[in-house]
């Protein structure tokens, strides 16, 4: 990096910190953050809404207007997802339940062996080529509209997420497979007015 | 009712069940059972 660029990077940084505003610096918010609460209470709530969708998804009513699971994903969920990615950045993917379950499987039964290289090298393209293959199968199964085809798609997803939480180590999944990891991360990097960053002492 | 007389149609259909779909909830859990049973193994077998 040249000196000018040193410069004005210098004085960006300076500039952030100056307008930024520290929650951590919040007493309440900082105790809150550190204690074994947290993201744990969070992600309970979310993987118990999770469970509920997804039972009523595979038993409910077969008709997409009265199940709760077609409702509350696509018309409370996703809706609400991008301003919640906008105003927090990638907070969703600390309380996200398949994070959470890839933590639990990796924690009792997990591996944890390094990365797959091909993952690193074709993640996106792997990520990419579900993002089509899920929208293919709504264009000619109706999934996504469909109670039963939707809550096929997250078990599917699942049996993914497991498999990643099993045998590879950190969240292989998240990092390397999710859709919606990449989404949060395109919109987290420039837009977010929430940032969620660690910092040394709170290792 | 057709020209002011009521008229009765009958229609044989088999109406599919909205039930849910056992075969893909039995799959899930012995898929996911058996994936969980092949890491305990493993993780086992390389703790020795």
């Amino acid at each position: 990096m040249s000196k000018v660029d040193r410069e004005l990077f210098d004085e960006k940084s300076s500039l952030q910190e100056e307008t930024e505003l520290n929650l951590l610096e919040n007493k309440l918010i900082h105790k809150f953050i550190r204690s074994k609460w947290y993201p744990g209470i969070f992600q309970l709530f979310v993987g118990i809404i999770f469970t509920f969708i997804v039972f009523e998804l595979l038993t409910g009513p077969s008709e997409a207007p009265h199940n709760f699971g077609t409702a509350g994903t696509w018309v409370l969920w996703w809706p609400i997802l991008p301003i919640l990615l906008f105003l927090t950045g990638r907070f969703w993917c600390a309380i996200c339940p398949f994070g959470a379950l890839s933590d639990v499987i990796q924690k009792f039964v997990g591996s944890k062996k390094p990365v797959p290289k091909f993952l690193k090298k074709y993640g996106v393209w792997i990520i990419d080529a579900m993002f089509l293959a899920i929208t293919w199968s709504d264009h000619v199964f109706g999934v996504v509209e469909s109670p039963r085809g939707f809550g096929t798609l997250l078990l599917l997803i699942t049996i993914g997420v497991v498999f990643s939480g099993a045998f590879w180590e950190r969240r292989t999944w998240c990092r390397y497979l999710c859709f919606l990891g990449g989404l949060s991360g395109n919109y987290s990097i420039k837009i977010q007015l929430c940032r969620i960053s660690l910092s040394l002492d709170m290792r | 009712m057709v020209n002011g007389e009521k008229k009765d149609i009958q229609f044989d259909v088999d109406v599919v069940s909205g039930g849910p779909n056992w075969v893909v909830i039995g799959g899930f859990i012995g898929v996911v059972s058996l994936i969980i049973i092949a890491a305990a193994v493993k993780k086992k077998k390389s703790s020795k």
